[in-house]
């Protein structure tokens, strides 16, 4: 249910409601966990149920069957590094929030765009992940970044612990999109490498003693004697997802290290955070079929980006699997802004000569009960 | 014009099953309204038949089915509670717009998250003697308004400047009336809890969450003037539900004090409110019986059986928790249920019983039942027969009276018979049997079966 979507108006409405006037946005959070040691549950992994959800939306009409407001969910998730030279990487999110969701809803014609954008550290840190819900208005988006406790100091360790998000995004995330076997998006973007493998212990830590009950109740088994690595929770993550590492650095481990767990045509360059949004519309587009290589440049140069990062993004998505997405079978078949489903929960809607079947509402003058339905 | 209301009334101590049945009345009837009566600490489940799952508090459980709630001004509502229901229906359910399905009367008394504290420690302070709770603080809000009206925050009162004053205000309140209760003694397991409970009602900090969290509310929530249920809701075609909070058996004075809820239960209290908005139309009274007893937490359960909670309980989704107590379930007691009736006005006050979790009784091949107790022999309390005897007095008294009931019926054992239920049987001829049984035993037809969770296996006649 719901129709209302991003606008600048409430944008801009959110942000002198959550953002302070001084400091970093997530200022206020970062005070209230010190105080309680948690997360607010909007962004705690272990939050509303752990899953997290993205569900096409619906009006219902007169005849009882349900009718799609906006068009088929998309859900984007973006985990971004917010230790060390990162830390005001949640700044920078909600100064180009505007440009990220209009970006990607360009390259999104007719869809129901839903973002999620989180923060991870290290696992020294008290907050290893915030993982936020999927959201499509301002006000609600704003908010959520403004709750992150970004713990900004790194873990000096050499490497940071992404992958605990990634296993969220592949296990614990129930979308409409894979039930009709289409992907969603996912972005991990960071300066350091991460570690090969999980640790049963972080994972409750993170998402609640309850996790591995939560991986099955969502259709997945893990064993916790025998946990996936980092590798096999990025080709799980595949499976639902366009999945992406955006590299900030350039540094040789860092990018040695993501080329082996996601592989030459899931890497690619993002010469800074400022221009996320840009580079994230652009693999969107390429992967959706709604952007061509060829207008890449033009793209990117006409949205604020510089023309020597236009050029260095433009080579590095060359060898994205560009039309994935528009590739799979049921691309053609998504369905769209006033479409009819019989329930809420069906998967596909009701074809136009069904609808065109369905009875219309008697108006009738008379009482209801001799009319209608009747039950004593 | 609302040509027809149904009224749902719980005729155990709760949890007797209302969610589902409001849902398939919702459903069946095509409601326009579900009308919300008495405490958000509620907790009514609902399962369809496409696989959506929830239980509601605040929201009437035709939600599902995009039918609007009206939180009329016999709730008690949370605004704190509000919020995160709406979170979870957005995150778990995809209702974005659920503040859209919903309106409140601006005479609904708030309960604070400072009554909620107030609720617990005194459940806490009375150790291995609880009273049973939820622990919201429904109760106390519906005390405290008694005690000092002017101290109450109404719906209405949500965007009133001098908001933070009154939470402020309310917060001295619980902390002068909880001065004494926080020096006696404790089990040595609450303590932990004391102490946190006791020093949020000294920190400030928490007073700005809470004030933040109450302006929020009044953002999202339609508050509405008095007269939206006669001029918006009953003026529109079709049925409305009411759907209230608790049971009979929990009424404040009906019930079995002190195991009991500030609130009132008894479909009367629904019918002034129709009558006071000006409804002269159809009212169908629907009383709501599992085909077994159950109780959540304290209080007198003759017919409590150990070894039907291990047969019975799986999957009913309740959960034991320190505030709430222990669940116990046990044969169909009869003598509660006629009580119960008796309190509503009598049989004739009902068009239908509907009978919940019969499932369960199915898959036990047996439907255990008592008609009558040993040891209810003090004749001011039982008939010659056997029924507990209803009489209604003045608040003071009848606490009072109902106190020594609650003792009588400490001391009361069940005689307990048992049916025979074939799981051959067909539904029809189980809702025949399950109506036979009802009809000879209270005096009211059954019109609704439940054979499972979800709206398709409810049986109506």
């Amino acid at each position: 249910m719901g129709r209302s979507t991003f606008s600048q108006a409430s944008y801009k409405t959110a942000t002198r409601a959550f953002v302070p006037d001084h400091g970093p946005a997530t200022s206020r959070a970062e005070q209230e966990a010190r105080i309680t040691g948690k997360l607010d549950p909007l962004v705690d992994p272990a939050g509303y149920g752990v899953i997290r959800r993205s569900l096409p939306r619906f009006e219902e009409r007169s005849d009882g069957t349900w009718e799609m407001t906006i068009g088929t969910p998309v859900p984007v998730e973006t985990r971004v590094d917010t230790t060390g030279s990162m830390g005001g990487n949640v700044d920078v999110a909600i100064r180009v929030l505007p440009d990220a969701f209009g970006l990607c809803s360009d390259v999104l014609p007719g869809c129901d765009l839903q973002m999620a954008t989180g923060i991870f550290g290290d696992c020294v840190d008290r907050f290893v992940l915030c993982r936020p819900q999927f959201e499509m208005e301002a006000e609600k988006l704003v908010k959520q970044l403004t709750l992150m406790v970004p713990e900004r100091n790194g873990g000096g360790n050499g490497g940071e612990d992404p992958h605990y998000g990634i296993f969220g995004a592949a296990y614990l995330t129930a979308a409409y999109i894979n039930r009709i076997e289409l992907k969603g998006y996912d972005f991990t973007i960071s300066d350091e490498p991460a570690r090969y493998q999980l640790d049963e212990r972080e994972l409750k830590r993170i998402f609640g003693d309850e996790v591995f009950e939560k991986v099955k109740a969502n259709g997945f088994t893990i064993d916790p004697d025998n946990l996936p690595s980092t590798k096999e929770v990025v080709q799980a993550l595949l499976k639902r997802a366009h999945a992406f590492f955006l590299e900030v650095s350039g540094r040789e481990s860092t990018h040695s290290f993501w080329l082996d767990v996601f592989g030459p045509e899931r890497v690619v360059v993002l010469p800074s955070t400022e221009v996320l949004p840009q580079v994230q519309a652009v693999i969107i587009g390429l992967t959706e079929g709604t952007l061509e290589l060829g207008q890449v440049t033009e793209f990117l140069t006409a949205n604020n980006v510089g023309t020597s990062d236009a050029e260095a993004i433009l080579r590095s998505v060359s060898n994205i699997p560009i039309g994935a997405q528009a590739a799979l079978p049921n691309y053609d078949r998504r369905p769209q802004k006033g479409d009819v489903f019989k329930e809420k929960t069906d998967l596909w809607p009701m074809s136009p000569s069904e609808v065109a079947d369905l009875e219309p509402v008697a108006v009738s003058t008379e009482p209801t009960d001799e009319s209608g339905p009747n039950w004593l | 014009m609302t040509s027809k209301i149904y009224v749902v009334t719980d005729l155990g101590p709760g949890d007797g099953g209302k969610g589902g049945v409001v849902h398939k009345i919702c459903e069946m009837m095509k409601a326009h309204t579900v009308i919300k009566r008495g405490g958000a600490q509620g907790s009514h489940g609902v399962r369809t038949s496409t696989g959506e799952q929830f239980a509601f508090s605040q929201w009437g459980c035709g939600t599902f089915s995009g039918i609007p709630t009206h939180i009329s001004e016999q709730m008690i509502v949370s605004p704190e509670g509000l919020l995160n229901e709406a979170a979870d229906l957005r995150y778990t359910h995809g209702i974005h717009d659920v503040f859209s399905l919903l309106t409140v009367d601006e005479r609904a008394l708030c309960a604070t998250p400072f009554h909620g504290i107030a609720s617990r420690l005194k459940e806490l302070a009375r150790g291995n003697n609880p009273r049973g709770t939820i622990g919201t603080g429904v109760g106390e809000a519906y005390r405290s308004y008694q005690q000092q009206p002017d101290l109450a925050i109404m719906a209405g009162d949500l965007k009133s400047p001098d908001l933070r004053d009154r939470l402020a205000a309310i917060r001295e309140q619980v902390r002068s009336d909880l001065e004494i209760v926080v020096e006696g003694e404790f089990l040595a397991k609450d303590r932990a809890i004391l102490s946190e409970e006791t020093a949020l009602l000294q920190d400030d900090g928490f007073l700005d969450y809470v004030v933040g969290r109450f302006t929020e509310a009044s953002k999202q929530v339609q508050v509405v003037s008095y007269d939206f249920l006669s001029e918006k809701i009953l003026t529109r075609e079709g049925v409305a539900v009411v759907e209230t909070s608790h049971g009979v058996l929990t009424d404040r004075l009906a019930g079995f004090h002190p195991h009991t809820s500030a609130i009132r239960t008894l479909p009367c209290f629904t019918h002034d409110m129709l009558k006071s908005a000006g409804y002269e139309e159809q009212v169908i009274n629907i009383g709501i019986t599992r085909a077994y007893a159950i109780r959540h937490g304290a209080g007198p359960m003759p017919t409590s059986s150990s070894m039907m909670k291990n047969r019975l309980l799986d999957g009913s989704a309740k959960n034991e928790n320190r505030y709430q107590g222990k669940i116990r379930v046990g044969p169909l007691d009869f003598v509660l249920l006629k009580y119960a009736i008796e309190a509503c006005g009598g049989p004739a006050t009902f068009d239908g019983l509907a009978v919940t979790w019969f499932d369960q009784i199915l898959a036990d091949e047996v439907w255990e039942m008592c008609h009558t107790y040993n040891g209810a022999d003090d004749p001011n309390f039982f008939s010659p027969l056997g029924a507990i005897k209803f009489d209604i007095g003045a608040e003071k008294e009848q606490l009072k009276r109902q106190s020594v009931l609650t003792e009588r019926l400490y001391g009361c054992s069940p005689v307990v018979s048992r049916c025979p239920i074939s799981m051959e049987a067909s539904k029809v001829d189980l809702y025949d049997v399950c109506a036979e049984t009802m009809q000879a035993s209270v005096d009211v037809p059954v019109r609704m079966i439940s054979f499972g969770p979800t709206e398709l296996d409810k049986l109506c006649k």
